[in-house]
């Protein structure tokens, strides 16, 4: 008989285990607070992740959980600790043998610390809108345009930017490429940005390039592909905010629980109970659906529709969870822990593409799945 | 007032609003409301909004004072909150007694900070402390005080039901405290050691009750202003945002939540300022404004997409806001269970 096993194998239990003594250990309430009010990357927590060997890219489930596991202790400081490698698989992917052996072993180490530069102050979710340009003339791509919102993007050593290599023609998603920048370049402008609502350890920041040169080697497989590149990184960045999103619903169904618990039992009413159970219902059905989308991607076989899918209903389960637990808490809540998870679950809804672009492309899938068939049924068409 | 009147007072408050606020929303967010600040809503009478004129008040109708409170939160909820604290819970409990009545010049001129330690009352109020009364002398501590640095302060000292005091020095501010939102108003303990009191009545725990209560009204016009703040803002954000090479406006799913939420902006407003609500009526302004208002500023940050993150864009103070408004001056499952005993004449939903 077929099975569908949906338990994690013992060694991933195991490092789960670890994963949560670690980040309880190291990122106590005090220490959480403190960077969300201070607004600083906490690089010493960065270090000891490292050191301790739970950050291995070598097996991908493993950083899944343990993204999971730090989120649910604190989003803020947790996704700074792992999130040195923002944008990596579009190196190993698509890169150079030379790239990979130059920017990989840095950023798996934990030596250097990369991002990823695609939105800009005028285009966000809208990929193909970007304006920044590389013109290349012998063997330098000249960058100019400006970058906004790009998550480790002060502290970075390179930045993977998506560039305008030849003019916008009727297929906007053409002519775009992706280029390696180290951020030690001249001409490049980095400015962080303040008063995040939330994840306010994370470092994000406005990139402005102006006559920046970038060696033509520095090219991410073909030129003018960078649209693709992108959208199948997003494939696989959107399942670590999916489980960003379910570590924040979990955390703060950790401390709802651990409220009432302290309120006493016997006082709890009803309404409470059912809301209860519906966190408990959502978040391990957003949890499932993340392992569902990792598990396909983990095998070379990924889903955009399962990953979108993932990513949009994380995100609104983390929305729906955090503000349920702030209602149920009160000022407990408002005053606590809890409302630093209000705050930081509703980036899960916006970045690596809004919870409105995710459920287009779901459908969008659906429909080109749809077309192929229909073609298909004709007879002799080809997809 | 007629209607003229209160559409004139309306123009006047979000001109002050505009001209005034608004330009420092975001600082107010970060520093606090400044004392020039609360000095000119004082100067424009809005802190003795309630105070009848003889007691140097500005004497306003209950409609036009949840003018006051609405248009102020459509620019920063911070100010209209700073408004509620002094005319829904201070003057009220204060006019209890003729020395309280005598505070109230000091306050509505802004001469003297006042407060009221109502958070007693609320969901999740844990007090480590609390103020005991013994010689004529009160001392302890008070938790989750907001417009904490105050130096008058109304509380409920220990004891069922707890003596209401109003405490008229020996009064100082601990710590801040973090808290999702109203950041321009100072929240934490106070720590009082006081001979300078006034019993303003003997059920302080109802007291307060009723003074929580009676705010069903003003706590919904808030509310009914950080919505329209909100949504004033995503629909001018939408007009100038462009993606996928066209307006945000022109997408479906931007523009009908938009108009959603501004048809039910519109249809509480209407119900909220028409005249003789009975109290069943206001209780039901309370919880579906303050419904409305978290539902409007989710969606309003949304359409800001990355931007909205940001404390710049003035919309992320409006989210927290929403959020923390029924968490600060709503009771929860109390306001719910209010609302059921009129709906079905009878105790219910308390299981």
């Amino acid at each position: 008989m077929a099975k569908l096993d949906f338990e994690l194998p013992e060694d991933l239990k195991e490092f789960r285990r670890k994963a949560r003594e670690f980040a309880l250990k190291e990122i106590t309430p005090e220490f959480a607070r403190k960077y969300d009010r201070e607004e600083t990357f906490p690089e010493e927590l960065r270090k000891k992740a490292y050191a301790s060997g739970l950050v291995d890219y070598s097996n991908p489930w493993s950083v899944l959980i343990l993204q999971e596991e730090f989120c649910r202790v604190d989003a803020g400081t947790g996704i700074c600790a792992v999130s040195g490698f923002f944008g990596l698989e579009t190196i190993q992917l698509f890169g150079t043998e030379e790239q990979k052996a130059k920017y990989v072993p840095m950023v798996t180490g934990g030596k250097a610390m990369m991002g990823l530069a695609v939105t800009e102050p005028s285009a966000g979710s809208d990929v193909a809108g970007i304006k920044t340009t590389a013109a290349k003339s012998g063997d330098y791509y000249t960058l100019n345009g400006a970058k906004m919102f790009i998550t480790n993007g002060q502290l970075a050593d390179f930045l993977v930017t998506l560039t305008r290599t030849s003019p916008q023609t009727q297929k906007r998603h053409h002519g775009l490429s992706l280029l390696i920048v180290e951020t030690g370049s001249e001409g490049i402008t980095r400015n962080k940005l303040h008063e995040k609502l939330g994840v306010r350890a994370t470092n994000t920041a406005e990139i402005v390039l102006n006559d920046v040169k970038v060696p033509a080697k520095n090219l991410i497989g073909e030129e003018g592909k960078g649209f693709y590149y992108v959208m199948t990184f997003f494939d696989i960045s959107r399942i670590y905010t999916a489980i960003q999103a379910v570590g924040i619903a979990q955390g703060a169904l950790d401390r709802v629980l651990d409220h009432v618990f302290a309120q006493g039992m016997e006082n709890l009413k009803e309404e409470t109970a059912m809301i209860i159970g519906e966190m408990e219902m959502r978040i391990e059905a957003a949890r499932l659906l993340t392992y569902s989308a990792a598990s396909r991607l983990f095998q070379f076989n990924p889903d955009p529709k399962l990953t979108s899918s993932a990513k949009a209903f994380g995100s609104e389960t983390a929305v729906w969870v955090t503000e349920k637990a702030m209602e149920v808490t009160g000022l407990q809540g408002l005053s606590g822990d809890l409302e630093r998870f209000f705050r930081d679950a509703k980036i899960m809804d916006i970045w690596e593409g809004t919870s409105e672009v995710e459920k287009l492309t779901i459908a969008r899938t659906m429909f080109r799945e749809m077309m192929k068939e229909f073609l298909g049924e004709k007879g002799g068409a080809k997809a | 007032m007629s209607s003229e009147e209160y559409q004139l007072l309306r123009s006047s408050v979000r001109e002050f609003a505009q001209k005034n606020i608004e330009g420092i929303a975001a600082k107010i967010e970060r520093e606090g409301l400044s004392p020039e600040i609360i000095m000119a809503m004082a100067a424009q009478g809005f802190l003795g909004a309630r105070v009848p004129s003889e007691l140097g008040g500005t004497g306003l109708d209950e409609r036009g004072y949840m003018i006051v409170l609405e248009e102020l939160a459509r620019v920063s909820p911070s100010a209209a909150v700073k408004v509620l604290i002094t005319n829904s819970l201070y003057v009220p409990l204060a006019m209890a007694t003729g020395k309280g009545k005598e505070t109230l010049k000091d306050v509505v001129s802004a001469k003297v900070n006042a407060t009221v330690a109502h958070t007693s009352l609320l969901e999740g109020y844990r007090e480590q402390m609390g103020v005991t009364v013994a010689n004529s002398r009160a001392q302890g501590v008070k938790d989750y005080v907001l417009n904490s640095d105050a130096k008058l302060v109304i509380l409920a000292a220990n004891g069922a039901p707890g003596t209401l005091l109003l405490v008229m020095g020996g009064v100082e501010p601990l710590n801040e405290q973090t808290r999702l939102g109203f950041r321009g108003l100072r929240f934490s303990s106070v720590k009082v050691d006081s001979v300078d009191i006034e019993v303003l009545g003997q059920n302080g725990v109802g007291m307060l009750e009723e003074a929580v209560n009676g705010m069903d009204l003003d706590v919904a016009a808030i509310a009914l202003g950080i919505t329209a703040g909100a949504v004033a803002k995503a629909i001018d954000y939408s007009k100038g945002r462009t993606t996928f090479e066209h307006p945000l406006k022109d997408y479906q799913p931007v523009a009908f939540s938009l108009s959603s939420l501004k048809a039910e902006e519109e249809m509480l407003r209407t119900f909220m300022y028409s005249e003789g609500l009975s109290g069943t009526a206001k209780m039901m302004a309370r919880v579906k404004s303050t419904r409305l208002a978290r539902d409007a500023t989710k969606q309003a940050l949304q359409v800001h997409g990355g931007y909205g993150y940001f404390g710049d864009f003035g919309v992320e103070k409006f989210y927290r806001d929403a959020m923390a408004l029924p968490l600060l001056f709503s009771r929860g499952a109390k306001d719910m269970e209010r609302l059921s005993q009129a709906i079905f004449e009878s105790k219910a939903g308390f299981l």
